[in-house]
């Protein structure tokens, strides 16, 4: 038969019709749709060619899901209720009992792995154990043809994911719609979770996910706690699948999130827990929208926004109680579930609670803290008293503290002049280098920014400045590039670096070329105009970044340092060939974390990580670059996910010390195991990776060799975390 | 619910396997959505991979701005996402073309996103095979299987596109299709299995 009966669809509606399938995100039974239309076979195996080609997954395609069981056991599937990083959960019925249950079953890629079953069924059965109103029970636990699963009741209606979402979208979510009867509601809600987790805590077992999807809300309107005790230990398992990594990272308390050497316990419920209550106060995290740098803070410093901010009706009281159980240290938080659900009571109810009610200005304190550390690190200074210091010859003021807190919050009267004060210094003469074009010089300016305007940073602006150059005090010059496009670039914590590149006249740049670069040259750089110029309509930032026209920034060459050497012709002369220089480097301080940052400049988009070495010199002029090769790697896998090769290039503070910015580029055709770190960064999540430095050969530095002063490869693990 | 809805509901939920799940869906034709749609210029700057990692990882940003509005509707808001960072990507070109002093800044720029060389041409490569065979297929076949199939419009909004009939859309992507077929896309999928 080589034509289809008249009555059945044509071959063009069948294919359109499996494009329709494909748009909607439906998997494709090549077989079913071949058996279906003897006729059209041929011109369908070859559309389907097509289709499978043009559907390719570009990086490793998954593995296909699971067809679903017909049978697990005793039990009969009759669906799929959703999957989840723990498994597929489906209703199904067990004869026996005439009852519908839902299934869990472990994900396959987990049911190979021997220590971890014995600690599912472990859980599993403490889990079991649990019987409580607010506890979805756990019937049994068992396993069929490898898979292990649990029966567990099935409750029929939304999760408070779903309310959410639902709420989200405007839609009806089945809950009060007067915000005063939604609090209570929600409060009440969580109170009832809490008195489940203080149950569960008396009996030993920690829940370590509590969050929005795992509260089922029964036909009566009641919630029940689901999965309880089945989050693993997060490390213990995200291997295991394929670098999958389970978990709410969004719930996670802090020591969950930083994989801190601090037990889980009662605590880590009440956190989770009080984020997912805010979250339902709010329909936000406690941290959204809230700046990069004070997303990084909240998960270290347990700051947040008030509940009030998002939710003025609400009482006073219930504010302090969240605040306390979302507090970083778990000792501050309340001791357990129990005095919590207590306190939320009361605090609708408008009784006495136990959290300090003392609005501290916590915020602003920290973000002083915050800037007077990037100030410390900046200018590499352990000691913070001091209000000015010098670094080669350019006094630098620092604000007092109670105008960094002012400013911090926006409320310092001459906030603008004052950040026009502290930029200056900040133009810093950290590195002016020559490249491989005799004469050019490359500026980098930095700038450490207010979070705020980290976050007004349009990777569509970018700074214009004119500069002027005097070498000794001569004349000024104008380099040959007059106008330099300024781009941002993330140099490390809060520290914003504007390169322009420019070539010198030929008087220094000849003198750069020969060699007789001397120590103590000075090249005076008069920034004649600096402002951020923009794409984008963004009138807040378009002041942010104007540094009044006539500024004198000062650039020394105290030392070799401002010269990379990779470049560099053979005979080139060495200026680390003078014997008084001490040889002996001592030691790199590597960072304990590294910014990830996605950045869009100049027509492409990248996603770059950034960390701030520091090397400390024996001897305030042994300068040095260090060529050293640095990777950043998987610690499981020990797959590469980045690397760099690099010359450091520093300036040298009183103290001997080299700071040396770092970005590593995450290339654009990632690796599914790179993929993954991307998703995570990107959902705020913290990864950690090991960071190896060692010295490199490639560069090729020309003398001396970098292992007369440092011959060690440095490795240790570094917590990448995302800025925005 | 359909498997996408169910997806989409448990990706909100914090679900990453979901969120996996979808992509793995969509990504393939949505790649082939902008490697159809980026031209030759755009491509040497930018590579369609880096526009469809941005796309996914600000739609896994706002899923939970995604208003469900049917079947399709997940993938014709994937293709808004891509479509609105094709333009960032042409923007952003012309700004550069703009911009003085770039090149050399750039190439010690440690936030060096540009693709290095050889990945480009390895991917121009992939993604011209496609851009010139759907041209290759002439008329209206190459442009209908672009806006029906990979771009994911209705019939009938291709066929306004087109200005033909509906049905003549399903007839230009039948024979597009059996056009690619033979032989005029020859590349391999990127892995196969």
């Amino acid at each position: 038969m080589n034509d289809a009966p008249s009555d059945s669809p044509s071959l063009e509606d069948i294919q359109d019709s499996i494009v329709e399938q494909l748009h909607a995100g439906d998997s494709l039974d090549h077989d079913a749709i071949l058996a279906a239309h003897p006729g059209h076979r041929s011109a369908l195996e070859q559309f389907l060619s097509v289709v499978d080609l043009l559907e390719a997954t570009p990086s490793a395609p998954n593995p296909k899901p699971n067809p679903t069981p017909t049978k697990l056991g005793e039990f009969k599937i009759i669906g799929e209720l959703g999957r989840g990083g723990m498994g597929v959960v489906y209703e199904a019925e067990q004869p026996s009992l005439r009852r519908r249950v839902a299934l869990k079953v472990l994900p396959p890629a987990l049911q190979n792995d021997r220590r971890l079953l014995v600690r599912f069924r472990r859980e599993a059965e403490a889990a079991a154990r649990l019987r409580h109103p607010g506890i979805v029970p756990v019937y049994s636990f068992g396993e069929a043809g490898g898979a292990p699963f649990f029966a567990m009741e099935l409750v029929d209606g939304l999760s408070l994911a779903g309310i959410l979402s639902r709420r989200r979208a405007g839609k009806d979510a089945g809950v009060p719609v007067d915000p005063d009867a939604y609090r209570a509601w929600a409060v009440e809600t969580a109170a009832r979770i809490a008195d489940a987790l203080a149950y569960a805590h008396a009996q030993g077992v920690v829940h370590r996910d509590v969050k929005p999807g795992n509260v089922l809300i029964d036909d009566a309107g009641l919630p029940k706690l689901t999965d309880f005790g089945l989050a693993l230990d997060l490390e213990a398992t995200s291997l295991t699948v394929s670098g999958e990594v389970f978990g709410s990272p969004r719930y996670m308390s802090p020591e969950q999130a930083f994989h801190r050497k601090h037990p889980l316990d009662a605590r880590t419920d009440v956190y989770s827990l009080a984020v997912t209550l805010y979250e339902l106060l709010t329909l936000r995290l406690p941290y959204e929208a809230a700046t990069s740098t004070e997303i990084l803070l909240a998960l270290e410093t347990g700051r947040h926004e008030p509940l009030r901010s998002h939710d003025p009706g609400a009482p006073e009281a219930l504010e302090a109680v969240l605040r306390q159980a979302l507090q970083i240290e778990p000792s501050k938080r309340y001791e357990n579930a129990a005095a919590f659900a207590t306190d939320l009571r009361a605090a609708v109810e408008g009784g006495l609670v136990a959290a300090p009610r003392t609005r501290r200005r916590r915020r602003l304190a920290i973000a002083a803290l915050l800037l007077v550390a990037i100030w410390a690190s900046m200018f590499l200074m352990v000691d913070r008293s001091p209000m000015a210091y010098e670094v080669d010859g350019v006094a630098l003021m620092m604000p007092a503290p109670d105008d960094l807190r002012a400013l911090a919050d926006g409320t310092h009267p001459d906030g603008g002049e004052l950040l026009q004060s502290w930029l200056k210094p900040m133009v810093e003469h950290r590195t002016v280098l020559a490249r491989d074009t005799p004469g050019r010089m490359q500026a980098v300016l930095n700038a450490v920014l207010d979070d705020r305007w980290m976050e007004q940073q349009d990777p569509d602006i970018y700074a214009v400045g004119t500069l002027e150059l005097s070498v000794d005090g001569g004349e000024w010059f104008v380099p040959e590039a007059t106008r330099s496009v300024l781009i941002p670039v993330l140099g490390g914590a809060g520290i914003m670096s504007y390169r322009s590149e420019f070539l010198l006249g030929p008087e220094l740049g000849e003198a750069m070329d020969r060699g007789t670069f001397r120590l103590g040259r000075r090249v005076t750089v008069r920034v004649l105009r600096l402002e951020q110029d923009r794409i984008r309509d963004n009138p807040a930032s378009l002041n942010a970044l104007t540094l009044e026209g006539g500024t004198t920034y000062t650039w020394r060459f105290p030392t070799q340092a401002m010269f990379v050497y990779d470049s560099y012709p053979d005979d080139y002369p060495s200026r680390l060939s003078d014997p008084e220089i001490d040889r002996s480097m001592t030691e790199a301080y590597t960072p304990d974390k590294v910014l990830y940052r996605r950045s869009s400049t100049q027509g492409t988009t990248g996603k770059s990580l950034a960390l701030t070495l520091e090397f400390v010199h024996k001897k305030e002029h042994t300068l040095a670059p260090l060529a050293v090769l640095m990777e950043l790697r998987d610690p499981e896998s020990d797959e590469l996910m980045a690397w760099e090769e690099y010359a450091t290039r520093g300036v040298a503070g009183a103290d001997g010390r080299t700071s040396s910015g770092l970005s590593f580029s995450l290339p654009g055709e990632a690796t599914p195991a790179q993929q993954r770190l991307l998703l995570d960064l990107e959902a705020g999540r913290p990864r950690e990776l090991i960071l190896s430095i060692k010295p490199s050969r490639e560069v090729a530095l020309r003398e001396p060799a970098l292992d007369d002063y440092w011959g060690g490869t440095i490795e240790t693990v570094v917590t990448i975390v995302a800025r925005n | 619910m359909s498997d996408t809805q169910h997806l989409v509901e448990a990706a909100r939920g914090g679900d990453r396997e979901a969120l996996d799940e979808l992509y793995v869906r969509h990504q393939g034709r949505l790649l082939n959505y902008l490697r159809a749609s980026v031209e030759p210029g755009l491509a040497a700057r930018v590579a369609p991979e880096d526009i469809l990692q941005e796309t996914l990882l600000e739609s896994a940003r706002k899923l939970d701005a995604f208003e469900d509005r049917g079947p399709t509707s997940f993938y014709r808001w994937l293709v808004g996402i891509a479509r609105f960072k094709l333009s960032e990507a042409r923007r952003a070109q012309q700004a550069r073309k703009r911009s003085l002093a770039r090149e050399e800044a750039l190439d010690d720029s440690p936030a060096g996103v540009v693709t290095s060389p050889s990945g480009r041409a390895m991917r121009a490569e992939d993604g011209a095979a496609l851009h010139s065979a759907l041209e290759e297929l002439g008329g209206q076949q190459g442009e209908a299987v672009r806006l029906r199939y990979l771009e994911g419009l209705s019939l009938a909004e291709t066929a306004e596109r087109l200005e033909v009939s509906t049905s003549a859309v399903k007839a230009l992507v039948s024979r597009g299709m059996a056009g690619l077929a033979n032989g005029r896309l020859k590349t391999d999928p990127p892995h196969s299995g």
